[in-house]
């Protein structure tokens, strides 16, 4: 077993070393590293933070567990999918090596790799202690607070990867089982910042965060810190990854005998699709709607004929909910009925699809998206987001705001559709690489800048449910703002409406080099493509704050000490702004024909 | 190009050309080895004639020299094959007529049409089946086909009749349901053949089609490459199985470190033989002596018994050059004749004479 784990272990770590994916990763840290230690010696230059070590610190640590949290989702959870991808893993049980020793080897390297990309930041952080603010103790801690974090990550990646059959399932499995107690903690911290709880919720909160690594952080970070460098939190993490790699051993034998035939569930989906087509989700639509509006109106009415309130037209929030949980609920029964009911189409398959290049929009829309089955499944899912947020706020803290909940709606639809783009685009362009069909596809007449407009479009068109909750939410959010500052009508509110409208423009410029980044990485790497986007997305975007706030600040002094007074105030805020677009459009340009280029090679390769 | 150009010299290392005419330099194989000779190319049609006219066509791959200085041409309505030894230029030449890789130096024209300039209209014109399956497995047989049909901008009514043919024509039509993960190789490879043909193009190029197939299917696949011809479509077929080509082809293009060694008729080619002309003579009963009658004859140069059967061998003297000669001769010796016929050259036998050894 020995040589078998120890020859598994050695070729994971000449992969690795071979990889310019694991290198760029760690240059990346390292330019994180820079970027931080630079604001440290400015802040402490400026006197503009009163601890720089601890300002430092804080930064690398957060840096960290967003990166270990990262590589949960990726980095660890292609450990034994890479092998079921590449059908290798009945090649390594013949070879006589047992499931512990497939799973040290495969784990072992990765965790190797992870554990050193910390141990060799430790010596470099205690220029913190230097710069002032931080004890050796918090060092350590922290340092042992993460080790315990990526043992945890180590366990659940592997677990994910030995249930699941692709790395892409693995790691969705891995993303709910790290968001899914996330986002619960964010919005219990959230009740709880409003509202006085008993004292056994208070003791649940506690028991939760042993599991918390992020309680941990802010408690070691906390001024005075004199508790052990070891906490409860790393005996739970480590005890928790050696459980999970106990039961990862204990399940590899089963969940990995037969070899994954994707024939049968892709059997299912296809009757499914037949079946619900997008048809039967707009007439369902169209009946959902009255059905919704009567829902309003007869609660409206029935709630002022029971409590004698007035009918108001601002809605308030037990309406909100009612009128989602009957689109989330309403909207799939309505659509069953509607399937039943309607005839099946005769002639097959043949003419379902859109014509020209609309073919791609369909064909992404249906066989990447998940057709109208996964347009019913987010509509259902936004609308239940939706009443959640209104029943937290009206039920649990008792504090609902129209306007409040229109900019979570907003939020949470501008994330999440921004994600589900990104994920959709990724998806669409690395199966066309898997499954070798990019040479065909550049082969229709048609050029390679009209093919990814289809797929753009085809990830658009999926959008729909997160795009009228954004919609919805920003109308609400945005309008009075802006309406508002426009009436006011002197200077500064002007500046503010400008600077409100760069900022969009920024935004949506970033949003644009984050999707194309993840169209650009879909085409080079396997997996992980849209955290590696997203990592890049949130490096560019620090600096671009960092060094227009640096520039503003700049501007200010020197506007005063030459007495330019007012207007160079102005421009000292506003053409940061100015440089900060022109920088991201011309990043936004180079993706795009990037990408291009990347595309047309790969056809001629493949 | 309406002009009538030149016939264009045979290619060979031995024979490169002008050096102006080879910008990327000589193939760094062929200034260590000596190639065996290439054969007589025939004069080239005008390039809007051909189906496929090639000239001077070079491409690199970093410091690889992929195809050297390619000329040849493929007539319509044509079945071509294309052959030569793993990593002779095939793939990358077949690449370069279908518009999936620009060309570096020289022209490649499809019907008359530039791939590097008129590349949308080449697409149109063309169907390109990889040696590789590029499929949707998600997808089922007529959803696939739907959707190439739809990219093409067919309309509805057209897609129904189009797709209904294809299949009809792949023997496909019993599986048209059936998700295409679930298929065989060997039915993958027709649905493919199928995708091919939804925008009904001029022009077939198929890069190992056969590969990978079994028996039953690999007979399949040449019949309807036949059926195909017959229709009036031009075939580009680039192969490994030499005695299913032989049997098909009219024409065959052979490449060997991205140089053309023949270019032309298949039967010119397996007709040629640089010594002598071999025939196969057939008797219906046993003739006692007849190998020293054959031989006395003096057009004959050589006569042997074929493994106690009743047939015969016979090598010509040089210089024979009629059949009818022979024949003369043969009949003059008043036997039972069965059969008597000119013996081919397996293609096998030329693409080992004319293609270099080793594996590359």
């Amino acid at each position: 077993m020995l040589r078998g784990t120890l020859a598994l272990m050695t070729r994971g770590l000449r992969f690795d070393c071979r990889r310019w994916q694991m290198h760029a990763l760690r240059f990346l840290l390292v330019g994180f590293f820079l970027l931080f230690l630079f604001i440290a010696w400015v802040s402490s230059l400026t006197a503009l933070g009163s601890a720089p070590g601890l300002d430092f610190f804080w930064s690398i640590t957060f840096t960290n567990y967003a990166f270990v949290t990262l590589a949960g989702m990726s980095f660890f959870t292609s450990t034994i999918t890479e092998e079921k991808e590449e059908q290798t893993l009945g090649l390594l049980k013949m070879a006589g090596v047992n499931p512990l020793g497939i799973l040290l080897g495969k784990l072992g390297p990765r965790l190797v790799n992870a554990l050193l990309l910390l141990a060799i930041q430790f010596p470099f952080v205690q220029l913190a202690v230097t710069l002032g603010g931080v004890l050796h103790r918090q060092v350590q801690a922290v340092y042992i607070t993460l080790a315990g974090y990526i043992v945890l990550m180590a366990g659940v990646g592997l677990i994910a990867s030995v249930i699941a059959h692709e790395t892409r399932r693995a790691a969705l499995l891995v993303s709910l089982a790290i968001l899914v107690p996330l986002a619960a903690q964010v919005f219990v911290y959230g009740i709880f910042s409003s509202v006085t709880f008993s004292t056994g919720v208070y003791e649940t909160i506690d028991w939760f965060s042993i599991w918390s690594v992020v309680e941990r952080l802010r408690t070691v970070m906390s001024l005075g810190f004199d508790g052990s460098p070891i906490g409860r939190q790393f005996y739970t993490h480590m005890a928790a990854g050696a459980a999970l790699f106990a039961v990862s051993w204990l399940v590899f034998e089963r969940c990995t005998r037969q070899p994954h035939s994707p024939t049968r569930s892709r059997e299912v989906s296809h009757n499914v699709r037949r079946r619900i087509r997008f048809r039967s989700l707009g007439t369902a639509m169209l009946i959902t709607a009255p059905v919704l509006l009567a829902v309003l109106l007869a609660y409206s009415h029935v709630r002022s004929a029971v409590t004698g309130i007035a009918f108001q037209r601002v809605p308030t929030y037990e309406v909100v909910v009612a009128v989602c949980v009957t689109l989330a609920v309403g909207l799939p029964i309505i659509t069953l009925i509607v399937v039943a009911v309607r005839p099946t189409a005769e002639g097959g398959d043949i003419g379902e699809c859109w014509p020209n290049a609309r073919s791609i929009v369909w064909k992404d829309l249906n066989f990447v998206s998940g057709g109208a089955v996964g347009m019913l499944a987010r509509f259902s899912l936004y609308s239940l987001i939706t009443g959640l947020i209104a029943f937290v706020m009206g039920v649990l803290s008792g504090d609902w705001d129209p306007t409040a909940q229109a900019a979570w709606m907003f939020g949470v639809g501008l994330v999440g559709g921004t994600l589900e783009l990104a994920s959709h685009l990724g998806r669409s362009l690395r199966s066309e690489v898997q499954s070798q069909t990019l040479s065909t596809l550049t082969l229709l007449p048609r050029s390679i800048r009209s093919l990814l407009w289809a797929k753009v479009a085809g990830g658009l068109a999926s959008l729909i449910p997160a795009g009228t909750m954004t919609l919805i939410g920003g109308a609400f959010t945005f309008v009075p703002l802006m309406t508002d500052i426009a009436t006011d009508g002197n200077t500064d509110s002007l500046v503010g409406v400008l600077l409100v409208l760069m900022t969009v423009v920024v935004v949506v410029l970033e949003i644009l080099v984050f999707l194309e980044l993840t169209a650009f990485f879909a085409l080079t790497i396997r997996w992980g493509y849209v955290v590696l986007a997203l990592i890049c997305t949130y490096f560019m975007n620090t600096t671009g704050w960092i060094v227009g706030a640096l520039l503003s600040l700049g501007g200010l002094i020197g506007g005063s000490s030459t007495g330019g007074g007012r207007i160079i105030g102005i421009l000292a805020v506003v053409l940061p702004w100015i440089l900060a677009i022109g920088i991201t459009l011309a990043v936004v340009v180079a993706l795009y024909y990037a990408i291009q280029s990347r595309i047309r090679r790969l056809a001629g390769q493949s | 190009m309406n002009d009538i150009t030149p016939p264009v010299p045979p290619e060979s290392p031995a024979d490169p050309g002008p050096p102006d005419q080879a910008p990327d330099g000589p193939s760094p194989v062929d200034s260590l080895e000596p190639s065996p000779p290439a054969m007589a190319a025939q004069p080239l049609l005008p390039a809007d004639e051909a189906a496929i006219d090639i000239r001077d066509l070079s491409h690199r791959f970093g410091n690889h020299m992929a195809v050297d200085r390619v000329s040849f041409q493929v007539t319509p309505r044509s079945l071509h094959g294309f052959v030569g030894p793993n990593g002779a230029g095939k793939t990358t030449v077949l690449k370069l007529i279908c518009t999936l890789l620009k060309p570096q130096n020289g022209s490649v024209r499809v019907h008359g049409k530039d791939v590097d300039r008129q590349t949308k209209d080449v697409r149109r014109q063309i169907g390109f089946m990889p040696d590789h399956f590029s499929m949707y497995r998600q997808m089922t047989v007529t959803e696939y086909l739907d959707f190439f049909a739809a990219a093409y901008g067919l309309n509805t009514a057209d897609r129904h009749r189009v797709i209904g043919d294809v299949l009809a024509l792949t023997d496909m039509d019993g599986r048209r349901d059936s998700l295409i993960s679930g298929l065989s190789r060997g039915m993958q490879q027709r649905v493919g053949l199928a995708r091919v043909l939804v925008n009904d193009p001029d022009l077939l190029l198929l890069d190992e089609p056969a590969s990978g197939l079994d028996p039953r299917a690999r007979i399949e696949l040449m019949e309807i490459l036949r059926a195909l011809r017959q229709m009036g479509k031009t075939i580009f077929i680039s192969s490994h199985i030499l005695s299913e080509l032989a049997e098909l082809c009219d024409s065959v293009t052979i490449i060997d470190r991205g140089h053309i060694r023949y270019s032309g008729a298949m039967r010119d080619l397996l007709e040629q033989n640089s010594d002598v002309n071999v025939y196969r003579l057939s008797v219906s009963e046993e003739q006692p002596g007849l190998e020293e009658r054959l031989l006395a004859l003096d057009e004959v140069m050589s006569a042997e018994r074929i493994e106690e059967s009743l047939e015969f061998r016979i090598r010509c003297n040089p210089g024979t050059e009629s059949d009818n000669r022979l024949l003369a001769a043969v009949l003059g010796l008043e036997i039972p004749i069965e059969s008597f016929q000119r013996e081919l050259r397996h293609l096998n036998e030329a693409f080992m004479d004319l293609t270099e050894q080793g594996v590359r």
